[in-house]
């Protein structure tokens, strides 16, 4: 009777799906979540939020047609701009970056593309097979996972962040730890005083996942370009038949591509951890499982698929505990979440019932249906379009170098609408700037910035609602036996075969540069006066920054220290002439960020464009003047018309609105 | 097995339906029959924006207030603006107060839809940059209260909880509604708590309340008709300020309970933030004749049949407050007299007394 409720239940869903209207609601889904996946920064999670007010009217299915064809898609499609430019498209696609991308430098974007799509969608397929299989399975976890297990699960999480780093375990500890120092910033979580906020109101929720992870990643990756002709050599083979070869990888790396998309769904059903975890997480994992580790961060296409297949499958499994509990396992399917409350469908047990007893089961169903139905749609169209987008990584940097950082700085703007957040970027622009020149992993930065504050609130959650009790807990015994063992085995690895390591280790990576060492020195002056503000903090609100600024100190002494023990004589960093042309995009982004300032986006932004590409550039004035048009209809026609960005006027215009003058 | 569903859709026209969600998509809203101030011959908002300044992140209740406004209000403004919603979350709501109180443009074209909890930060004295009575307010769209509600499995009543038996009490930070209503409700009634606070929403409230790490919360009432009531494993025990009775008429009022002058004056507190729970108000400087036509339409928008449909089907109460009582609650709460103020002030910044 179960049973044949069931298979009832999960037809009806699958014919709900393939009504005309929820077909054409799907593909309009899937179309606008393609567009923003491929834009950074401009994230799946807000513009269903922009996009609600617009579905109140229309019956649920095709409401949620729209909605889950946008978010299914952004992920598949956001791993497709990390190839192909080496910009996150989402966040949640910021891991696809470091072998994504030098694939496609070296001219094999078709291979990446075809690779991560055919992830993707065995990824997505993964997760709607998990929800219609464990949404019952909910409530039995929900209950295993208190604030101990967490907050456990959260330093797991940044543990499996260090291995990522194949060159230096010592740095990969330090960003780890510098990302959680940054999380600190903002109010405390329980006694609301501020950190670390220089007085300023924008700081006071913290540091924003976007601004840091296209400050990370984008800014080096465009000054990069910016210094050579394009992303990928001209000479590169044909795209179209090396995509068939990235399917194939696919294929023959099935165990990879089936592992991260439990690793993804897994991920997707704790509360509050999205993909933008997740992906790392499958990353380190095929990192660690892979015959040849070196290779990560060179082009691996293991590096590819497990981060490609895990933030596809997040959605699938984050959907269960949103469905049958009422919480969100991810900000994507809090989104959601609204949703289904303004449409009356208040998740609960009646989501496990069938629709003639008062119950959603159907509903449920033709939610999974619509994740494979919007990722098949969205792997076919983005195989049509492949030639097309793989044609990006010929045109000349010049011309691609403007808007790449245009559309980082939308990306910075949108996540809260702050124009202090296009600042935050540049800032950290200039720390990711430093750490690819000195070989500093970034992923453990960021996954430290996003496990950061579950780990404070957890923790003392813990203590209020257990006391001391909560360590003996079973779950968090478990997890802690899983930690000691992952910081032990490599330890004892290392000591058994301390050759091996020694001869394979990278003649860069065993001591730094002065320019290295003046980095480290003066983030010990800002780590050590950031401890010392500290004093005026309740002990509450001093405790978590407290432990991760003196083990970030610790880390940096010792890296100084080991530096000084084996020897100076390194030579200055010196700018050598190919990177002439990126010293020069580097003056410029400050003077993009004044423009868009002063000017507001829409006509700060074009005129900047048209400014890079005359003076810095040298291009013809015709060329500039079509680029700049480009910038200017993607900002007033996209961003302000369509999308509803609410883009600043700029200082100019508000300061003369105050003196009066029209 | 009735006619599924799907069926009916396919009865409806598929053109219109496309040509509707195009329009939806593009922002070019359909005309409307409503009442509209069309005839001044050079209406103030043709061709303009106007920018609702929401202090929370898109999705939430609150958020949704903001954007069935922006759908609604241009019917009834000279000109008919393009109404768009700005989210400026953070900080509890006072980057958005902030915004409004010392860097939009006071020229009609900016309001803001605030929170109590910029009220709650001055009366705490934590915004010395700017005097929130200084924006002219609009009214709001309807007022909340207090509910504090148990899991089943905990065994919680209210007789209980008046018993003495103390009640762990899921909160996010200090300063929070969640918070302050727990504090405030718990204090009136002389109801002993145990908090267990720092989580990051109500729906990880919920969480921890299904795994019994807590054994309840108080809320907005609102929060808790929209998301927990329905749930099957918690009931409301007690419920303060608002208009106590219209959404849970059987849940007992706090104030019935209440036996001292000191109890009665915080749950007059509870009362009072609830009226603010959620009015909209114009930067300071704004000319009086925006002033006006903003409160006009404001008004016309909350008696706008359209406007009630879509807040319904979302859920969303309307019990529209009047600008001169949403005044008349944030002058009540900045001019506490001084020893309740520091009561108060304890009570929020430092938990039960």
């Amino acid at each position: 009777m179960q049973t044949a409720t069931t298979i009832e239940a999960c037809l009806t869903g699958l014919v709900q799906v393939f009504s005309v209207p929820s077909l054409l609601f799907l593909s309009a889904g899937v179309l606008i979540g393609g567009v923003v996946g491929i834009l950074p920064g401009l994230g799946g999670a807000a513009t269903v939020a922009l996009l609600l007010p617009f579905v109140f009217e229309y019956p649920a299915h095709q409401a949620f047609a729209l909605l889950i064809g946008l978010v299914s898609v952004t992920a598949t499609t956001g791993d497709l701009t990390s190839i192909l430019v080496g910009i996150p498209g989402e966040a949640t696609a910021a891991a696809t970056v470091v072998d994504g991308h030098p694939m496609a430098r070296r001219g094999e974007a078709g291979r990446a593309m075809g690779a991560s799509l055919v992830s993707s969608l065995a990824g997505s397929l993964f997760g709607a097979v998990t929800l219609g299989i464990g949404i019952s399975a909910a409530r039995p976890l929900s209950l295993m996972l208190g604030s101990p297990e967490l907050f456990m699960l959260a330093v797991l999480g940044i543990c499996f962040a260090v291995p990522l780093t194949s060159a230096s375990r010592l740095r990969g500890l330090a960003a780890g730890a510098l990302g959680l120092v940054l999380a600190t910033v903002g109010l405390d979580p329980i006694g609301g005083m501020p950190r670390f906020t220089l007085g300023q109101l924008a700081l006071w929720d913290g540091v924003g996942l976007i601004p840091v992870a296209l400050g990370l990643f984008a800014i080096p990756e465009i000054v990069s370009l910016a210094g050579r002709q394009s992303i990928a050599p001209v000479s590169a083979a044909s795209g179209q038949i090396r995509f068939i070869d990235g399917i194939r990888d696919a294929g023959r790396r099935w165990s990879v591509v089936l592992r991260s998309s439990a690793i993804g769904t897994a991920v997707g059903l704790l509360p509050g951890v999205g993909a933008s975890v997740s992906q790392w997480i499958a990353y380190a994992h095929a990192a660690k499982r892979s015959p040849n580790p070196a290779e990560f961060g060179h082009g691996a296409i293991d590096g590819v698929i497990a981060p490609s297949a895990a933030n596809n499958s997040t959605l699938g499994g984050a959907l269960v505990p949103t469905l049958a509990l009422g919480i969100p396992g991810s900000l994507s399917a809090a989104m959601l979440l609204s949703a289904l409350i303004v449409k009356g469908l208040v998740p609960g047990p009646q989501m496990l019932m069938p629709e003639r007893d008062g119950g959603h089961l159907a509903f449920v169903y033709s939610l999974a249906w619509l994740i494979v139905v919007a990722n098949v749609v969205a792997t076919a169209l983005s195989w049509g379009a492949s030639g097309l987008l793989i044609k990006v990584t010929r045109i000349k940097s010049a011309l691609l170098v403007p808007i790449l950082l245009l559309l980082v700085f939308v990306g910075a703007f949108t996540e809260r609408n702050l124009v202090e957040d296009l600042l935050i970027t540049v800032v950290v622009g200039a720390a990711g700037l430093a750490f690819t020149h000195f070989r500093w992993p970034r992923a453990p930065l960021l996954i430290g910035l996003v496990l950061g504050p579950l780990a404070e609130n957890r923790l003392f959650l813990s203590i209020d609602a257990y006391g001391a009790s909560w360590l003996v807990r079973p779950g968090v015994l478990v997890i802690g036996t899983v930690i000691a063992t992952s910081f032990l085995y490599p330890v004892i690895r290392r000591s058994l075969q301390r050759e091996l390591v020694e001869t394979r280790k990278d003649p860069a990576d065993a001591h730094g540069t002065h320019g290295e060492r003046a980095m480290v020195a003066a983030l010990l002056v800002l780590l050590l006066l950031a401890l010392m503000s500290t004093a005026g903090f309740t002990w509450r609100a001093a405790l978590f920054p407290r432990v991760v600024l003196a083990v970030s100190i610790a880390l940096l002494a010792a890296l100084l220290i080991r530096d000084v023990v084996r020897g100076f004589g390194h030579t200055l960093m010196i700018l050598p002439g190919r990177e002439r042309a990126s010293s020069r995009t580097v003056g410029f982004v400050p003077v993009f960020l004044v423009l868009i300032w002063a000017l507001g986006f829409t006509y700060g932004a074009t005129l900047a464009v048209l400014t890079y590409l005359v003076i810095v550039e040298r291009e013809r004035i015709g060329t500039a003047l079509g680029i700049a048009l480009i910038a200017y209809l993607l900002l007033e026609i996209v961003m302000v018309r369509l999308l509803h960005v609410p883009f600043p006027s700029g200082a100019v215009r508000a300061w003369a609105a105050v003196a009066h003058i029209p | 097995m009735s006619a599924p569903a799907w069926t009916s859709l396919l009865r409806g026209s598929v053109r219109v339906q496309l040509c509707v969600l195009a329009l939806a998509l593009f922002g070019c809203r359909g005309t409307s029959s409503t009442q509209t101030l069309d005839s001044d011959p050079a209406p103030f908002y043709r061709g303009r924006a106007l920018r609702i300044i929401v202090g929370v992140s898109p999705g939430g209740g609150q958020d949704l207030y903001a954007r069935i406004m922006a759908a609604h209000l241009s019917r009834h403004l000279p000109g008919r603006p393009n109404v768009i919603v700005d989210n400026k979350p953070g900080a509890g709501g006072l980057i958005a107060a902030n915004y409004m109180a010392r860097q939009a443009n006071p020229d009609g074209l900016t309001i803001g839809l605030l929170g109590v909890q910029a009220v709650v930060a001055q009366l705490l004295g934590n915004t010395p940059q700017f005097d929130i009575r200084d924006l002219p307010i609009i009214g709001s769209p309807a007022d909340d209260g207090a509910v504090c509600a148990f899991t089943r499995a905990s065994g919680f009543s209210l007789d209980a909880w008046r018993g003495g038996r103390v009640a762990r009490l899921g909160m996010t930070n200090r300063g929070s509604t969640t918070a302050s209503y727990a504090f405030l409700v718990s204090e009136a009634l002389v109801l002993p708590i145990r908090p267990v606070i720092g989580y990051a929403g109500t729906s990880e409230i919920k969480s921890a309340m299904a795994n019994g790490e807590v054994d309840g919360a108080c809320m907005s009432r609102n929060s808790y008709v929209a998301s927990f009531q329905a749930a099957d494993n918690s009931h409301a025990v007690l419920q303060a300020g608002g208009d106590a009775g219209t959404s849970l008429p059987d849940v007992p009022a706090a104030e019935t309970l209440a036996t001292t002058d000191r109890g009665r004056s915080f749950l007059a507190i509870v009362s009072r933030v609830g009226v603010l729970a959620r009015y909209y108000a114009l930067p300071p400087g704004t000319p009086d004749a925006q002033i006006q036509s903003m409160r006009t339409a404001f008004d016309l928008t909350m008696k706008d049949s359209a406007f009630l449909e879509a807040a319904h089907a979302a859920h969303l109460e309307i019990r529209p407050q009047a600008a001169s009582t949403v005044s008349a609650s944030v002058e009540g709460l900045l001019t506490l007299p001084l020893d309740i103020r520091r009561e108060i002030i304890a009570l929020l910044n430092e938990g039960p007394l």
